[in-house]
């Protein structure tokens, strides 16, 4: 293993082909069971290929089509694919999806319309948001809705204020966050709290920032991977998650990047392209995307360089409106 | 995908399975399509409930099929058939906690083999919120197994304070014209307590339960604080509440046998962090009685005077296991965790207390001097022992020494 590190490198070429082909080669059972996801698998790989440096490798035309197929004409909201219900979690990808192509204006007015009605009315009176009508509520919810409305241009005030009290809410005895008031501090909501609080710009909301960039690096375990809670096995995704908020917290260098980076080369495929959460295992789109994403903000690789806020492109989100709105 | 091994599948297999799948595919798509059919015709029958149990039983991570089958229930199964013939709309079925019953004991066989199906749990939910007369002690008793075989199950916990949620608001709606206590909704505080002591006697590596107990701790505190007849009730098994110095120590005690047996579990330890720097049980003076006192100065100096002394001791103490821990060591390497520790409590000193140290005659002037020397000392040491983390340390040491400069 000790030699084999040092000649470990980025399979950049084989991820591309990795991606581009998950949805034209020879389709498994497994494909058609994941339909439920298939937005969010086009925003990860079209999110990995640009930080690649490939975005043009999916077809344009091809991407925004599918997008506006999975509108959902009763709640204005997007769906994972056609036919399926709108639900923020689809509806987010579905925005960076067109942000990332630079074609946020396929949609017109009444579509915006739709989907801001969608998102805001999703919100409950204590500030959470559930996903759809059902009533799930989650900080990853707040997260979705926020940066949706923050790519679209139009938060309010009304919608602010509430979420921030609720995220404030959801704090820990170890500085991290939970999914509701009293849940267990996990690092991907930690990063969707601190997502949000970055887009709104209200980091002082965090009660004590060198605890949390504590609790956060503290992550890191013996072979360089990150876990997402206290004695778990780690996983590549959480380079994203630990990673993004410790950048956002300006903490970025408390953990060790040349260790991590091995662990995330470690787990790739190197036959037929991808990343699997630890090394060994099955690859998939998700853990590609926040591998990649990891090495990223790392500045490793040569990659495109990310936003830690948006998990975009920092060319496409640098024309994002900034909140608070000026004008 | 999370936990499946990579694996190298020899040409014959990858035809094997391709041929397996194609079965499953059209199978699968088929009733996929039977199901999206009849929901575009808003069909709402027991054909179309059947249908939707067996494609959620393939694929529960469908959640438009979720959506579709709470519309089934609203829309027909809970229909009075008498009231649609009178064209009435209202939700009168008697029948309604029975059907619930029914979905309820079909998502367990679902949670059994996909435990960690967000649409699952939530769909669980909806069948509470949706049950006129929902067994929740039934619930309660489903998650304590659920977590007797994974203690840190992440849906488990949530679950389970979303059940506790649930009666003690059915609890508080019930005894809302009784004066004084609320019995059973405090009392439900309590007895969340010690089923996390019960878990963290069993193990006491358990994040999970000790995150749930700071929550309780301080949820309980707040009521003693303001309900005098709670408060007896609470003392009478827990005496440990009577005020945060008393429980303080006596918590201190019961975790400090943990880190004897393992010194390098982070769980307890940062616990311990919690109850030793944060203001949750730090904040003595919000004990009661000292809220209308005329001497308040006094008294939180006083105070403060205690939490020194009782942090200075721990110092000490954890000091002790670390020389233990050190002459154990192959090396003769410090202990990280016993050393990250000494170094929050000393971030609290420093934090919190620097006057009452610089001022204080009970100790000399020396004695702080001699604290920032061991904090540097024990940055440098981690510096070397948890390099991982090395920027962190080397950060917190311009930070600290940029402030010692003004003392
Ligand atoms: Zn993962």
């Amino acid at each position: 293993m000790a030699h084999q590190q040092h000649e470990l490198t980025l399979f950049k070429e084989k991820h591309i082909q990795y991606i581009v082909n998950l949805n034209t080669k020879d389709k498994s059972y497994e494909y058609w069971l994941t339909e439920h996801l298939r937005m969010n698998g086009l925003y990860w790989g079209l999110t990995a290929l640009y930080l690649l440096g490939s975005q043009n490798s999916l077809d344009k035309e091809d991407v925004i089509s599918f997008v506006l197929s999975c509108k959902d004409p009763v709640n204005g909201g997007f769906g994972a694919f056609p036919k399926h219900d709108g639900h923020l979690l689809s509806t987010l990808s579905a925005i960076q999806i067109l942000a990332t192509l630079d074609s946020l204006d396929v949609l017109n007015e009444e579509d915006i319309n739709d989907l801001v009605d969608f998102i805001i009315g999703l919100q409950l009176p204590n500030g959470s948001f559930q996903g759809d009508k059902y009533g799930e509520i989650d900080t990853r919810f707040i997260y979705t809705a926020i940066s949706s409305l923050s790519i679209l241009g139009k938060l309010t005030k009304k919608v602010v204020e509430p979420s921030l009290s609720f995220i404030k809410d959801c704090q820990n005895f170890d500085g991290g966050f939970g999914m509701v008031p009293g849940a267990e501090s996990h690092a991907a909501q930690v990063f969707t709290c601190l997502g949000t609080l970055a887009i709104l710009d209200r980091l002082d909301v965090i009660n004590d920032q060198n605890l949390l960039g504590w609790w956060l690096s503290e992550r890191q375990v013996a072979n360089g991977g990150l876990n997402g809670r206290p004695e778990k096995l780690p996983d590549v995704c959480y380079s994203w998650w630990v990673l993004s908020s410790l950048s956002i917290l300006n903490k970025l260098s408390w953990i060790d990047h040349r260790k991590l980076r091995q662990f995330i080369l470690h787990s790739q495929d190197s036959e037929n392209g991808g990343i699997s959460d630890r090394p060994d295992n099955q690859v998939d789109v998700y853990h590609t995307l926040f591998g990649i994403a990891g090495l990223s903000l790392m500045k490793f690789e040569n990659l495109v360089a990310i936003d830690p806020v948006y998990c975009m492109p920092i060319e496409i989100t640098k024309k994002f409106r900034r909140w608070p709105y000026t004008e | 995908m999370h936990g499946i091994k990579r694996e190298r599948l020899s040409e014959e297999a990858r035809r094997n399975k391709k041929l397996r799948d194609r079965a499953r595919i059209r199978n699968y798509k088929t009733l996929n399509a039977m199901v999206l059919v009849r929901r575009d015709k808003r069909d709402y029958s027991e054909d179309a409930f059947r249908l939707s149990t067996k494609l959620l039983d393939l694929n529960p991570e469908y959640y438009t099929i979720w959506n579709y089958r709470r519309e089934i229930f609203l829309n027909g199964l809970f229909q009075d058939p008498g009231d649609a013939a009178k064209g009435e709309t209202a939700v009168s079925n008697d029948m309604i906690p029975a059907i619930l019953e029914r979905e309820l004991k079909f998502l367990i066989v679902l949670l059994k083999r996909f435990p960690k199906c967000y649409w699952i749990w939530n769909h669980r939910m909806w069948c509470l919120e949706n049950n006129p007369k929902p067994k929740l002690n039934n619930e309660l008793a489903i998650v304590n197994k659920i977590l007797s075989l994974d203690s840190r199950n992440f849906h488990g916990w949530h679950y389970r304070r979303y059940i506790i949620g649930l009666i003690e608001s059915s609890n508080g709606s019930k005894s809302s014209t009784n004066s004084g206590i609320n019995a059973s909704g405090t009392e439900l505080s309590l007895s969340e307590f010690n089923y996390t002591t019960e878990l963290i006697n069993l193990n006491f590596s358990n994040f999970s339960a000790l995150h749930n107990r700071s929550k309780l701790i301080i949820k309980i505190f707040k009521k003693t604080n303001l309900d005098n007849q709670y408060k007896e009730a609470v003392l009478k098994t827990n005496p440990e509440f009577e005020n945060k110095l008393e429980f303080l120590t006596k918590e201190l005690d019961y975790f400090k046998n943990a880190i004897y047996t393992d010194p390098d579990d982070q769980s307890v330890w940062l616990y311990l962090r919690w109850l030793l720097c944060s203001n949750d049980l730090l904040n003595l003076s919000m004990d009661d009685n000292d809220n209308n006192n005329d001497n308040n100065n006094s008294n939180n100096n006083n105070n403060k005077l205690k939490i020194i002394k009782l942090l200075l001791l721990q110092i000490k103490d954890i000091n002790e296991l670390n020389d233990l821990e050190k002459s154990d060591d192959i090396n003769s390497l410090d202990n990280k965790w016993c050393l990250k520790i000494i170094i929050e409590i000393q971030m609290t000193l420093f934090d919190k207390f620097i006057d009452l140290l610089k001022t204080n005659d009970t100790n000399n002037s020396d004695y702080l001097t001699s604290l920032i020397t061991n904090f540097n000392q024990n940055l440098t040491t981690l510096i070397q022992i948890d390099p991982l983390r090395s920027n962190r340390y080397l950060d917190l040491q311009r930070i600290y020494n940029k402030r010692f400069e003004t003392l």
